[in-house]
């Protein structure tokens, strides 16, 4: 039996694990990227060996992380933490029991406690042309640059609003790939009027506030801004080609590399398998989880907000796996995240453009169904879920609903007139990723 | 330190220790499959494991996240475009 089981080696994976040693504990820490970091950090430690080039153009809250990094690899030298990288965790019961596999072969076993730190990822944003190569998230982008990659020679426009697309917009400058345009959806930003309000109503960390607000003004300021699209669907024959969208008239703006955002959502999969309670937050438009007496969830996973709150938590959930009471000061500094997310939430709310989504796009990129076979299911079954997953298919493809989940909720809610969640999403099942009959003969009994 | 992999029978340089999907996003086609329900050409899409649209073979095993793999020397990945 393992004492405890860390899955994701983010900002809330890496200090659990940290956390967990100082009270005798020897987690085994299961990742699946090669290196520490998360997505936040992503290739962080390796940057900073090979290229401090790259640190430069993302500025200092990403070479932070660095710190963190360290004292968690530290730790995996001096054989207090077990880290398995590149190793996908593809089964996690309520009772704790797991199954992994990765470079060491597979393996299964059960864990006391258990701290999923499984992060976030980008809300699906189905447009018309999305699936086409040239159409990537802001995120993935983001990613992408941090690993040493480049985006598409060409033009970049960025469809969306929020924190995330203002930070790239700033950092593709710095790397000599300026955004030639950004798109804002009708409903995505509400900067403008809502700000100066808000600013007033929440007790967030000033410094936090005033970069966000800062990094906007200096943004818009050099890159053409088009507010309130409507209709926006992306053009191309067999690779992106454009932006087309209506603001009183058609307008086309050319583009070899479109990046889409509409916020981040916990990646709800594997919380979902585990049997954990889900919860719909009204302000995040998404599910949140509640931990159980076995499996405990930090950072983004439990909801977003943001890398020093997933810090705290993941700090936090090693401590209740070890009895011990949380810190004044840790509740004190989580709370103030709370308080800058929701104007964060508040200023850009999700458009979720599923809801709006005419009969031909695309909502499940796997098994390519579109919304108007979504439309006719509802008509002749209503807004089960599972019932509609079942007769179309959606969302049983390899990424198993992580694209499409939350698109089918939004879409039958507008089609029937209700929220998202009370149409609620389709069961989640062991297991999470797809996994061969290879690595399940490889397993011991 | 510079090493070679094989994509689809060509030899392509690439940094030791990079993201396969970095280095298929770099070549002269940046694709990386036809989608078996219609055939449509894909590519990396979300870059953090989620999506699955980087599928590709890799040193004979099928269906393996570019995103998520570092290349090595002597690596075999086959995209099988059409």
């Amino acid at each position: 039996m393992t004492d405890l089981l860390i899955v994701g080696a983010g900002p809330a994976g890496m200090s659990a694990a940290i956390e967990a040693v100082k009270y005798g504990i020897h987690p085994i820490v299961v990742d699946n990227r090669p290196e520490p970091g998360g997505n936040i950090y992503a290739f962080l430690g390796s940057n900073k060996r090979k290229h401090p080039e790259r640190i430069k153009i993302f500025g200092p809250d990403y070479a932070k992380g660095g710190a963190l990094i360290d004292a968690f690899l530290t730790s995996v030298e001096e054989g207090r933490i077990t880290y398995h990288s590149s190793a996908r965790l593809w089964r996690i019961d309520p009772d704790g029991g797991y199954a992994f596999d990765g470079p060491d072969g597979s393996r299964a076993g059960k864990a006391e406690q258990i701290i999923l730190a499984t992060g976030a990822q980008e809300r699906p944003m189905p447009l018309p042309g999305w699936t086409l190569p040239g159409v990537m998230g802001v995120g993935a982008a983001q990613i992408l640059m941090k690993s040493g990659g480049e985006l598409p020679a060409g033009d970049i426009v960025i469809v969306g609003a929020g924190p995330l697309p203002l930070l790239l917009a700033d950092q593709l400058a710095k790397a000599g790939r300026p955004v030639k345009a950004m798109i804002e959806p009708a409903g995505a930003s509400r900067l403008l009027n809502a700000a100066p309000h808000i600013l007033q109503a929440a007790a967030a960390p000033k410094t936090a506030l005033k970069g966000t607000l800062l990094l906007a003004k200096r943004i818009l300021r050099r890159t053409s801004v088009w507010r309130n699209a409507k209709n926006i669907e992306i053009v191309g024959a067999d690779t992106a080609a454009g932006v087309r969208f209506m603001r009183g008239k058609t307008a086309e703006l050319d583009a070899a590399c479109v990046l889409i955002h509409d916020g981040i959502i916990p990646n709800l999969n594997p919380l979902r398998a585990a049997g954990l309670e889900l919860e719909y937050s009204e302000q995040q438009k998404t599910w949140h989880v509640q931990s159980s007496d076995v499996i405990h969830v930090a950072g983004d996973g439990a909801g977003i907000l943001g890398v020093d709150a997933a810090i705290i938590s993941g700090r936090t959930a090693a401590k209740r796996v070890c009895r011990a009471d949380p810190v004044n000061s840790d509740e004190k500094a989580y709370k103030k995240q709370r308080s800058f997310r929701q104007f964060i939430d508040a200023t850009y709310p999700p458009v979720q453009t599923a809801g709006k989504a005419k009969s031909d796009t695309v909502l499940c990129r796997c098994e390519m169904i579109r919304a108007g076979a979504v439309e006719a299911a509802i008509d002749t079954l209503g807004a089960d879920p599972n019932a509609i997953k079942r007769a179309l298919r959606i969302g049983m493809g390899p990424c198993q609903g992580r694209l499409c989940n939350h698109s089918l909720a939004d879409y039958s809610g507008t089609k029937l007139n209700c929220s998202a969640k009370e149409v609620g999403l389709p069961r989640a099942r062991n297991p999470v990723l797809p996994v061969s009959f290879e690595t399940l003969a490889e397993l011991e009994e | 330190m510079p090493i070679e992999l094989n994509i689809d029978g060509t030899l392509c340089r690439a940094e030791e220790d990079e993201l396969l999907a970095t280095v298929l996003l770099r070549q002269p086609v940046p694709l990386f499959r036809n989608h078996p329900v219609d055939d449509s050409p894909r590519a990396a899409f979300c870059m953090m494991g989620v999506c699955f649209e980087c599928l590709v073979e890799v040193d004979g095993v099928k269906n393996q996240q570019a995103c998520l793999i570092r290349v090595k020397d002597g690596m075999r990945v086959n995209r099988g475009l059409k």
